[in-house]
């Protein structure tokens, strides 16, 4: 470098400081705001990224792998951590061992309950000893539940057996006696009891689910002691910490989850017979890499937008110092300085300034970062962490500070042009250059044309690679490009504009009007460059502005397709009664509805073949409300698009009761029950029985009459309704209205199977005789006595018309023939040697029509249409249904585009005529207010869980992963504003100085001070009216045309419901007044220069 | 007779022009630099007179202070009977736009507007109605042979055309005084030439009073008298038509008039 290069730079630099200063600032604004974007997306990598994966639950986290041993539990064990370890690499994660035997049987105990051994890694946590001590080598602790039932007590040997009786198995001594803290929760998930230590409805091994005993559970014991028992499931539970993990990390661990199960079941080998691996790990991971993707993309789109800018502001600004150096320039040509030497000179004075920019402005990001992460948003989202100066930071800056070095360059390498060009082009610009733009101008709208359409296609700027959302950086650039493209177009519109108001301004008397308007038309390129600053700026902040209320619109949208109602309860304990007395409090004001919601299985195929439970068909959701339920569905967006169809398409009225009415204040039923069959050869059938009754309001429930030898005795039945009232809080009085039989044959492998073919069909009978409501009269004030029930016979109408349903049978009569109810059917003895026989009679006629709501999605896959018949699936019942409407979405968890919905009632009806038992809710859907909601919430028992609307609402919005996003916007609102005013003021102040001297010329031709002021004053506002009119039609276009493709969802596909954008015209109104604000400020700043304009001493001095 | 006239009748009399012991000292940081000291002289009515003297002499800030451009240190201006000096800014503006009128070495014109729109921009300050000012406008590029140039901008006019349009809107608005600071000195010789007659004609058709600034010969040969300028001092000159008024002149410094 040539000394005399650096000493004449550095001259220049002492007497234009303030030149140099004014192009430092801009680009160090610019560099400092891109910066402080990249900082903010880096830092949810680190930050969001980790806090969201540090908070999530451990059920989302957790590897649990279940092996079926068929080698010692140790030798599973190493296996599975061999593989598990391998898959979690260099991630810290926890273990713990659950052991659990197959069922055994107590055989000293009455009615030979069941039982299971159990050793569990920190149980100590979980349990409250409450007698003796843990278990030992050799010895059990035992639940409360089996010690008070079976009166088992410390110190005692408890002798276990095969669930048959027949094996003994070793026996340990009871160590202590527990209870269960917190039943029902997830530390207790992989307990065969899920914690509730005794299960009065155990099914027996190899009964088909038909036989039920009491269950206890789990007799705890020590890791060693367990395996002197048959071992049925090992499981082990492997939980990451992502407390210092990196994203990098997280994508390795996506990738190896691929291989997880495939690579544990070949370490396990031949040691387990069944291995299972249970995880939503990489879902967990997937979502966040997707959200950060999001994010990224939002940056990333607010990015280079603000990039636009500031590379428009950078130029603007150069371009203004070249002008202001134009003469200079011209001068050291004159004096003989090559293009070289100046090219030299003017690289010195950029790197210089680049360099500087590049230094300072993560420093000064940094510090910006630290004032945007101390917003509560970001500090609950845990970003208020100290990021440091991360590579990209400077990386960022650097090619801030190269752009820079460009923009103040390039200038220098076009040819010079000799005086008369010059001057020529100062008259009128030349038709070429024109042409050149023009080329330029068309090359970048195709560009941003075909960006649009790409971005159109993809209806996204995530992509999904492999199932893991990922930003395509071109696709993302499409915003910026239709910005650059549009600004463009809109500043060509420039002298179009300004030609019209030329036309009006020049008819006119005056000067000052139509010299502004000369000015601004004529000197296009002056004009272009701060009109276009002044447009990139405004549309970016409207449409920031727009994407802001867009983005929050839609997590408030998609909030409410989440959550039906206000508030959504799951988990609530107990039946029907506990869970409505819990859910609807009135005083609270709180109105509960009952909600089933399961999955199903939907099929155009309405007929089945044999055994057939479920039809084949596709996965759905069903959801079933009751009618004040179904309600809340036409609420809002949901209901604006189509859900508001769904309660008017399944009003359902309920059948008139028809059956047995029971008397009003009937605390129960008794009967005489004889079933019978015409088989020899299967000896041991059993009949499960269940008697179907309907309240006053036409709810539908069942109650369990027990298990009954198929020997042709009769056999006394008695029913309760005490633990129906519990349950289902029935309206009285109540009405018989059918009764469920399930006929099984237990005799499995040892039927003789010969015999059994050739008897051919069977006859299976049940009479039901001697009804009588039972009354309760007194209950002796005696410890466990029996309550004295007085019992009045019923008459059945015999005219009462019966109807049946039935699987795997042929119902031939349902005439009472003598007794009171009657039921015969033909089946054959193999059917039900494999398979249990099943009938329903029911006074009320099989509807089979249930009304079912299909989402659109589904109906297209169905090729199905309102008023078509399907058949449904429902917990292992299978139905006929028809489709009452099609509608768009059904609000509710996750992407719902395949579901359907019913009426509860109808729903229940259709359940019990079809041998189901009476569901019991899984949610509730409550209306209650916002500021209702602490208090409500607090007052449900604590298992159940709540999720409201509006705190799903914060939660989108205040993610840690999806926080970033607004921090953006806002930041690219304010960076806008800010750089179109120092970009506005930059260009105000240096044309008033470039132009001095025709000011100053107009001044001596009699224009006054005032005027010329109103002069400077009125192009301000003819640039800004441009620039506020092209930025605000550009910004909201831009809002409506990519924001709904850049406003994804969280997993980056686009949202449910889909977008509506949203422009906040006050606050957009508000960027206006902002602009104006702007001109103000330039106006103030020319104002002193104008006045300080010296005529006689500028047209002297010539400047 | 309508008032003005009255006012001209009552002033024909008096100088169009009457600088009174002016000076104009400028102030560069700790320095001061005596542009013009003590000069005196008086500019009959229809005359055009030329101001000569070395470059920094004083010639342009005498006009500039006549023009009411600049305000003198110490003296007095009298302009068409007011005094230029005791005016304040708002009125020696409106001198400007209404009774002198300039015409600058780098022509000022506005590069953006049109020969014709420069033009009529003294007349769009007067407010004059539009179809006067266009008719005074053709009037004007006729003057000064430019009709065909009329949309043409600065830029795309010879240096000569360029000071033509100058003269042509320095004479829009009739003024009583033309002050042209160095017309030519942007010119060839030639073209000089032919612009000094242009300016001396349209002096003598408008009748109205020229002080010219100049280094060239032919204009002073031209010219009703020649005040010459040295060192911001006003010099005696061998001129016939120079009068000084003799009381205060001490050697070469003179105090004159033109007659």
């Amino acid at each position: 470098m040539r000394p005399w290069r650096t000493r004449l730079a550095l001259r220049r630099s002492r007497v234009q400081w303030a030149l140099l200063a004014v192009v430092l600032l801009v680009a160090t604004l610019a560099a400092t705001l891109l910066a402080t974007l990249a900082l903010l997306a880096d830092a949810t990598e680190t930050f969001a990224a980790r806090s969201a994966l540090t908070d999530a639950p451990v059920e989302d986290l957790r590897v649990v792998v279940r092996v079926t041993p068929d080698a010692p539990s140790d030798e599973v064990a190493a296996a599975v951590d061999g593989a598990v370890d391998a898959f979690f690499g260099d991630v810290p994660h926890s273990r713990a061992e659950h052991r659990e035997t197959d069922l055994l049987s107590i055989p000293e105990a009455e009615g030979r309950p069941l039982a299971y051994v159990s050793s569990m890694d920190g149980v100590e946590e979980i349990v409250a000893i409450v007698e003796g001590g843990m278990p030992e080598d050799g010895q059990v602790a035992v639940p409360q539940e089996l010690a008070s039932d079976l009166g088992v007590r410390v110190g005692d040997e408890l002798a276990l057996a095969d669930v048959f009786g027949v094996d003994d198995e070793p026996a340990s001594r009871v160590s202590g006696v527990y209870s269960v803290l917190e039943p029902g929760t997830d530390p207790w998930r992989l307990d065969r009891f899920q914690g509730a230590a005794h299960n009065p409805a155990t099914p027996l091994p190899f009964s088909g689910g038909r036989i039920l005993l009491d269950g206890y559970g789990p007799l705890l014991t020590t890791a060693a002691s367990v395996e002197r028992y048959p071992v049925g499931t090992v499981n082990l539970e492997y939980v990451p910490d992502f407390s210092d993990v990196s994203i990098g990390q997280a994508h390795e661990l996506i990738e190896r989850a691929v291989e997880l199960e495939r690579a544990t079941i070949a370490a396990v080998g031949r040691s387990g017979g069944d291995v299972r691996v249970t995880t939503r790990l990489d879902a967990t991971l997937g979502g966040v890499v997707g959200s950060l993707a999001v994010t990224r993309s939002s940056v990333l789109v607010t990015g280079l937008l603000l990039l636009v800018l500031s590379v428009a502001a950078l130029a603007q600004t150069t371009r203004l110092m070249s002008e202001r150096r134009h003469a200079e320039q011209a001068l050291m040509v004159a004096r003989g300085a090559s293009g070289r030497q100046l090219l030299g000179l003017g690289l010195i004075e950029a790197t210089v300034l680049g360099a500087i920019v590049a230094a300072v402005s993560p420093v000064l990001a940094w510090l910006a970062y630290g004032a945007l992460s101390s917003r509560d948003a970001m500090a609950r989202a845990g970003m208020d962490q100290d990021p440091g100066i991360p590579g990209i930071t400077w990386a960022v800056t650097g090619i801030v500070g190269a752009i820079l070095v460009i923009v103040m360059v390039a200038p220098l390498l076009r040819r010079s042009a000799s005086f008369i060009e010059a001057e020529s082009a100062s008259a009128r610009p030349r038709r070429a250059a024109a042409f050149q733009r023009g080329g330029i101008d068309l090359a970048l709208l195709v560009l941003a044309g075909l960006a649009y359409w790409q971005l159109r296609s993809y209806e996204s700027p995530v992509i999904a690679d492999g199932g893991v959302a990922r930003l395509d950086p071109l696709l993302a650039a499409g915003p910026a490009l239709a910005l650059l493209a549009g600004a463009l177009v809109a500043v060509r519109l420039i002298p179009a504009a300004s030609k019209a108001l030329e036309g009006v301004a020049s008819r006119g008397r005056r000067a000052v009007m139509p010299l502004a308007a000369w000015e601004v038309g004529r000197r296009s390129a002056r004009a272009v460059s701060a009109v276009m600053l002044l447009t990139l700026a405004v549309s970016i902040g409207a449409f920031s502005l727009a994407y802001l209320a867009t983005w929050r619109q839609s997590q408030q949208d998609q909030a409410q397709y989440l959550h039906p109602a206000d508030a959504v309860v799951t988990s609530l304990p107990g039946g029907s009664a506990a869970q409505a007395a819990a859910a609807d409090r009135p005083d609270l004001g709180a109105a509960a509805s009952p909600v089933l919601d399961r999955d199903a299985v939907i099929s155009t195929q309405l007929e089945q073949g044999p055994g057939d439970e479920e039809p084949e068909g596709r996965d759905v959701a069903i959801v079933a409300s009751t009618d004040a339920g179904l309600a809340v569905l036409s609420e809002g967006r949901a209901g604006a698009e189509g859900a508001s169809r769904i309660p008017l398409a399944l009003d359902w009225t309920p059948p008139e009761p028809a059956g047995i009415e029971l008397p009003q204040d009937a605390d129960g039923f008794a009967m005489t029950v004889r079933p019978s069959t015409s088989t020899t050869v299967l000896t041991d059938i059993l009949v499960s029985l269940r008697a179907v009754l309907v309240d006053a309001d036409g709810r539908s429930s069942t109650i369990d009459l027990g298990a009954l030898p198929v020997d042709g005795e009769d056999q006394a039945l008695e029913a309760t309704l005490a633990p129906l009232d519990e349950l289902d809080d029935l309206a009285r009085p109540l009405t018989i209205t059918g009764f469920q039989s399930v006929w099984i044959s237990t005799a499995g492998d040892t039927a003789d199977a010969s015999a059994l073919s050739s008897e051919g069909a069977l006859t299976l009978r049940l009479s039901i005789d001697d009804l009588a409501a039972l009354e309760l009269v007194s209950v002796p004030p005696v410890v466990d006595a029996q309550p004295v029930l007085e019992a009045t016979p019923i008459d059945v109408d015999p005219a009462l018309t019966w109807y049946a349903s039935e699987n795997e049978v042929d119902v031939r009569s349902l005439q009472a023939d003598g007794d009171q109810v009657r039921i015969e059917m033909i089946t054959s003895a193999t059917a039900l040697r494999f398979r249990p026989a099943s009938a329903v009679q029911t006074a009320t006629p099989v509807a089979n029509d249930l009304p079912l709501v299909l989402t659109s999605s589904l109906a297209r896959r169905l090729t199905v249409d309102p008023g078509d018949q399907v058949r449904i699936g429902v917990d292992g019942t299978s139905l006929l249904a028809t489709v009452a409407d099609v509608v768009p979405l059904l609000p509710g968890d996750a992407p719902r585009q395949e579901a359907a919905v019913a009426n509860l009632d109808a729903l229940e009806l259709a359940l019990v005529q079809a041998g189901a038992a009476a569901a019991t809710p899984d949610a509730w859907w409550v209306d209650v207010a916002d500021d209702s909601i602490p208090a409500y919430e607090a007052s449900l028992p604590p298992q159940a869980e709540l999720s409201s609307r509006s705190g799903t609402a914060i939660a989108l919005q205040e993610d840690p992963l999806r926080v970033a996003t607004q921090a953006a916007l806002w930041l690219v609102a304010g960076a806008a504003v800010v750089l179109a005013a120092v970009g506005f003021a930059v260009h105000t102040v240096v044309t008033v100085r470039s132009r001095h001297v025709e000011l100053a010329q107009l001044r001596a031709v009699g224009l006054g001070r005032g005027e010329l002021l109103r002069v400077v004053t009125l192009e301000s506002v003819l640039l800004t009216v441009l620039g506020v009119c092209f930025g605000l039609g550009l910004g909201i276009a831009l809002a409506y045309l990519v924001g709904p493709l850049v406003a994804v969802g969280a997993d980056g596909r686009p949202p449910l419901p889909a977008v509506t954008v949203e422009v906040p015209w006050a606050t957009v109104a508000l960027l206006a007044v902002e602009a104006v604000a702007v001109v103000v400020v330039a106006v103030l700043l020319v104002a002193g220069m104008v006045r300080r304009i010296d005529p006689a001493q500028t047209l002297r001095t010539g400047d | 007779m309508s008032a003005e006239e009255r006012r001209d009748a009552e002033r024909a009399g008096e100088p169009m022009v009457s600088v009174e012991r002016v000076s104009r000292v400028f102030g560069y940081g700790s320095q001061q630099v005596t542009a013009l000291e003590d000069v005196s002289f008086d500019v009959p009515r229809g005359r055009l007179v030329a101001l000569v003297g070395r470059s920094g002499s004083g010639k342009t800030s005498l006009l500039n202070c006549i023009g009411g451009l600049d305000r003198p240190t110490a003296g007095r201006i009298t302009v068409d009977g007011v005094e230029v000096t005791a005016l304040s800014e708002r009125r020696r503006t409106g001198l400007r736009r209404d009774t002198v009128a300039f015409v600058f070495q780098t022509f000022g014109l506005v590069p953006m507007l049109s020969a014709a729109e420069n033009v009529g921009l003294p007349m769009r300050l007067k407010a004059t109605r539009t179809r006067d000012r266009e008719q005074r406008v053709a009037e004007l590029l006729d003057l000064v042979g430019l009709t065909q140039h009329r949309d043409q901008r600065p830029g795309e006019l010879s240096g000569g055309q360029q000071q033509r349009v100058a003269i042509a809107r320095a004479l829009a608005n009739e003024p009583r005084l033309l002050i042209a600071d160095e017309p030519t000195g942007q010119l060839d010789a030639d073209t000089g030439q032919a612009v000094m007659a242009l300016l001396r004609d349209v002096i003598a058709a408008q009748g109205m009073t020229a002080l010219v600034s100049t280094h060239d010969q032919g204009l002073m040969d031209i010219a009703d008298a020649t005040v010459r300028l040295a060192d911001g001092r006003l010099v005696a000159e061998d001129d016939a038509s120079f009068v000084g008024t003799g009381s205060r002149a001490t050697g070469s410094e003179h105090q004159g008039r033109v007659v």
